[in-house]
Formats: C-alpha cells, structure tokens, sequence
C-alpha cells in the first residue's frame, strides 16, 4: 500500500470512529431522554440528532472509496450491488411473512441489515479477485 | 486476458509491492492481474507498459474468444 493509500485510511478510520462514537453517545441520550420531552417538535429533533453522524460517517466512507485504487472501488461496487439485491429480497420476503402474521420488520433495522450484507458482498467480491 | 506480467517482474526481481507502490494501485490488484482474474483499465495498462518500457500488446495477451469475428 503506497504512503497516499495507507493517509487515506488512517483519515477514514479516525473520522468514521469518532462519527460513530458521536453516534453512540446520541443513541443513549435519544433512547433516555426522548420520552420526556415535548412538544413533539423538539421530539423529532432529538429522534434525528443521530442521523447526523451517521452522515458524516457515510461520507468519511465515500471519501474513501473515491481514494482507493480501480480494483478496489469494484470490489466496493459489487459489495453495495450484492447489499442492495439482499436487503430488497430480505425486507421484501419480510414484508410477505408479515402479511402471514408475522411481527413487523422495524424499519430501523435496515440499515444494520444492509450492513451486514455489505460486509458479505464485500467478502465475496475480494475473495473473486484473489 | 493473459499477461506476462509476472514474467516482466521477475526479471527485474520486483515485488508484487513494490510494483503496487510504482503503479500506485494495491499489491492485491496487482495478483489479480497477474492470476487473470482482473483485467486492468486502459490507464493502468499504459502505465504498466511505461514501466516496463514495452508496448501494451506485448504485455497484455488476449484471449482467442475475445477477439474472434
């Protein structure tokens, strides 16, 4: 990995941990506090504070990927692709059970599913190249 | 695509790294070129010859598929 490579990623991982370490103290405060505030404008403030860091942590990650060398940026590429294709089937086949009386799918939980899958796709996708 | 670029390292006793850090691409895209599991933009291919002052064609083998009518 050249010099440029290995600053890129050091600035990635220092500003999307501190993003998400922002985003965890957020989480807390809004999962402790948002049930006894009002009105419910000043509710949905809160509710959305955390989304802010996760911004800057999604764009840390473009950032990113932007810097990396053209086998690499493929290997992300199919990694959303895969991610995408996964969380539309998975949250789709969901969306089905539940009409079969299954409990419905907190929307909140797709994010940590495309995660998950993204983790997969990027897997699969490095372990083609090798 | 086939390639002699192993080849064209090994006679200069190079590193797949150290050719990664001349070609300013990542020691892993330079095995998956080697290995034809990746075939690299036509950037990198010119940078590639550069660095082994010869022509593209004389690193870079096509497949018979590939360029059949």
């Amino acid at each position: 990995m050249t010099a440029e490579h290995l600053a890129a990623k050091r600035r990635y991982m220092i500003r999307f941990l501190g993003a998400m370490l922002v985003y965890s103290v957020l989480i807390m405060i809004t999962g402790r506090t948002i049930r006894h505030v009002d009105p419910t404008w000043a509710k949905v403030l809160l509710a959305l504070l955390p989304i802010i860091p996760i911004g800057v942590a999604l764009s840390e990650l473009l950032r990113f990927v932007a810097s990396l060398d053209e086998l690499q940026r493929r290997v992300q590429f199919e990694a959303v692709a895969t991610a995408g294709v996964l969380t539309c089937m998975l949250s789709f086949a969901w969306g089905m059970l539940e009409m079969a009386g299954l409990p419905k799918l907190p929307i909140v939980l797709v994010m940590p599913l495309f995660s998950a899958a993204y983790g997969f796709g990027v897997w699969r996708a490095t372990r083609k190249y090798q | 695509m086939n390639n002699r670029l192993r080849i064209l390292r090994a006679e200069r006793n190079w590193s797949q790294a150290e050719l990664a850090d001349a070609l300013g691409v990542s020691r892993q895209t330079i095995n998956a070129i080697e290995t034809g599991k990746y075939d690299p933009s036509l950037p990198l291919a010119f940078k590639i010859a550069h660095i082994f002052a010869a022509a593209i064609e004389s690193i870079f083998i096509p497949d018979e598929e590939s360029t059949a009518p």
